[in-house]
């Protein structure tokens, strides 16, 4: 699903402040998969992150996305791919206020030349499967954290990605709503079958994975299987 | 973007209506912009037409031609000699001019007694003028009654008459029938064969309405010595300016009437097309400047649009990030972003265009002209098809255009600036 070559990003190239962030990364992610990447600030993960999410481009190295090569992309083309490819799952939910929950969760489908009527009977299947389905007219304003975070995952699976990828989707939760939301990723992901990358810092929410890699100063310092995911929180 | 998607226009809806007050102070110099344009143009365009109006019915390509004293010797005449047209003037323009269309030569003569029309009991001072038909071509007048005077009154040498309005208030009783009775004229009598009023304001020597037409040839025949006249009206042919026809004609005059080539007072004249280019100069510079001030209202409207929508796009920055994490294409962005200012400035724009043309109803209802009713009969939409058309165009442009730099702006948002979370 997703193949990763000797991957390298600087930013800054050049400059006195050059930062290399990362520096010749080797993965491999086979589809179905549900791992964790760990690592302290500055240790690289938000960029890879946004490197597999076409969201930031790299160096030198070699990227494949669902056997797609990413590299040199125009703005067309890696928006393209990121609507059909990738779902997005984010610390501060980032749904927009003036849209209610199900307008929300079609939103990817109207970047993707879907009918009205079609996607917002899409969102409603997913809202329901996410057991939100009472609330689909419900502006973010008026839903709790889990739900915004709920609504968040309906998204990101509504265009049926190849790779849902969230950076922190805990960050921003309590315990209890954490546990919840990371019930939830499990069970799309065993359901749907969608690859999911979860970037955390917090050890119970990797506990919860299959597979962890820790990244340190730009290195993959640790790449292992989780035999026995648990999630308790 | 799908534009024709109704999403599209409930998200347009939607964020237009979130700041309302925003958006409703914005959208106001957009109206005021527009209302001024419209109601400017409204009155610069009534303005051109009373005015147009007054020498409305009067051909714009004609020359008056008078015969003055000459100003230098030659051919052994002293100067300052008066000399006149006559008959013979005008076969010979008739065959030599090329770019003279009509020939009308005019007699016009005052009221040089007291009551010189009589009927009956009644009477007047009236001025007479001896005209041939096309003399109507060049002035043209309104046939209150009765007919115009025609060739055969011309070639018969008949004594009838063409009465203006007021002469046949005066002599005839309200609902009278003019046609077929006499009146006499400096003693003597002439058929009344139809009343004339005037179609503007513009005419050659005294009021139509106090004026009193014969033929050219029966005043020749009644009331003068010789065959002179003293007034030649000509128009140039089409497509040639009438100062050429005004030049041609002087030539011949002059060497017909042994006038030095480079005597220019002694055949005098009025061109109507100079005056007339005079005032339509007049009418461009007017209708510039209207534009001017309209388009300049109506630009900083859009300016303030273009810099509100730059604050929204500052706002909406996350937002942004995040649709284009979504799959926005940069078209999608640019068009979002283009289409909220588009529809911001139409519906303002709209408002000011129709409360534009309600103004200038009310602006219709001006008299420029100084309280002549006659003007009432010229009537042309104040706010024509062709302003409007200019107006919405100049309208559709301006929503654009005001969102071009935002949507620029918003293009340079990238998604993962926006969605960062630190």
């Amino acid at each position: 699903m997703i193949k990763i070559r000797g991957l390298n990003k600087t930013y800054n190239p050049g400059e006195p402040n050059a930062l290399h962030v990362l520096k010749g990364i080797d993965m491999d992610i086979a589809p179905g998969e549900f791992l964790s990447i760990m690592g302290a600030s500055g240790s690289g993960k938000s960029t890879l992150l946004n490197v597999i999410g076409i969201l930031d481009d790299y160096d030198s190295g070699e990227y494949l996305l669902d056997g797609t090569p990413i590299k040199n992309l125009s703005e067309t083309a890696s928006a393209e791919l990121r609507n059909r490819k990738v779902g997005f799952v984010f610390q501060s939910f980032n749904l927009i206020s003036y849209k209610n929950a199900m307008e929300n969760v079609a939103l990817p489908l109207y970047y993707n030349g879907v009918a009205r009527k079609r996607r917002n009977e899409m969102a409603m299947e997913y809202l329901e499967k996410l057991g939100l389905g009472a609330h689909a007219h419900h502006l973010p304003s008026e839903l709790s954290g889990g739900q915004k975070q709920r609504v968040a995952i309906a998204r990101a699976l509504i265009s049926r990605p190849a790779v849902i990828l969230a950076d922190e989707p805990t960050g921003a939760l309590d315990s209890a709503t954490s546990k919840e939301v990371v019930e939830i990723m499990r069970e799309v992901n065993r359901t749907e079958g969608i690859t999911m990358i979860i970037v955390t810092h917090e050890t119970a929410v990797s506990k919860a994975t299959d597979r962890i890699i820790y990244l340190r100063d730009g290195v993959i310092e640790s790449d292992r299987r989780n035999p026995n995911p648990v999630i308790e929180f | 973007m799908r534009f024709f998607d109704t999403d599209s226009f409930n998200e347009i809806w939607a964020t237009i209506t979130r700041n309302r007050f925003r958006s409703v102070a914005t959208g106001f110099g957009v109206f005021w912009g527009l209302f001024m344009l419209i109601v400017l143009l409204a009155i610069g365009n009534k303005l051109t037409q009373s005015i147009l109006s007054q020498v409305d019915g009067f051909a714009t390509n004609s020359v008056m031609i008078f015969s003055g004293r000459t100003s230098e010797p030659y051919k052994g005449y002293r100067k300052g000699r008066s000399w006149d047209m006559d008959n013979g003037d005008v076969e010979l323009i008739r065959q030599k001019a090329t770019t003279v269309d009509i020939i009308s030569p005019i007699m016009m003569r005052g009221s040089r007694s007291d009551r010189n029309v009589v009927r009956g009991m009644k009477g007047g001072s009236w001025s007479y003028s001896g005209i041939y038909p096309n003399y109507f071509d060049i002035n043209k007048a309104k046939q209150e009654s009765g007919r115009s005077i025609n060739d055969i009154d011309i070639t018969e040498r008949r004594k009838v008459c063409v009465i203006g309005q007021t002469v046949y208030e005066t002599l005839f009783a309200p609902g009278e029938v003019a046609e077929g009775q006499f009146i006499r004229l400096n003693g003597i009598y002439l058929q009344v064969i139809g009343v004339i009023s005037p179609h503007s304001r513009a005419t050659i020597g005294g009021p139509v309405d106090e004026s009193i037409f014969l033929p050219f040839t029966t005043q020749q025949m009644l009331f003068e010595r010789d065959l002179a006249f003293d007034m030649l009206a000509v128009t140039a042919v089409p497509g040639v300016s009438a100062s050429v026809a005004e030049e041609e004609v002087k030539t011949l005059l002059r060497a017909a009437h042994d006038i030095a080539p480079t005597d220019t007072k002694a055949v005098e004249s009025f061109n109507l097309e100079v005056q007339f280019k005079t005032i339509q100069l007049l009418f461009v510079g007017l209708a510039a400047l209207m534009w001017m001030v309209g388009l300049g209202a109506l630009l900083s409207g859009i300016i303030g649009v273009s810099n509100i929508m730059l604050v929204t796009v500052r706002e909406r920055m996350r937002e942004i990030g995040v649709r284009r994490a979504l799959g926005a294409r940069p078209w999608d962005v640019i068009a979002q972003i283009m289409s909220e200012s588009f529809v911001l400035t139409a519906i303002a724009g709209m408002l000011g265009f129709m409360c534009g043309v309600a103004a200038s109803l009310l602006v219709d209802k001006i008299d420029f002209s100084g309280g002549n009713g006659v003007l009432a009969t010229i009537h042309k939409p104040v706010v024509s098809f062709d302003l409007a058309l200019a107006a919405m165009t100049v309208l559709i442009v301006s929503g654009l255009v005001a969102g071009l730099l935002p949507a620029m702006k918003a293009l340079t948002i990238k998604a993962i600036d926006a969605i960062r979370d630190e």
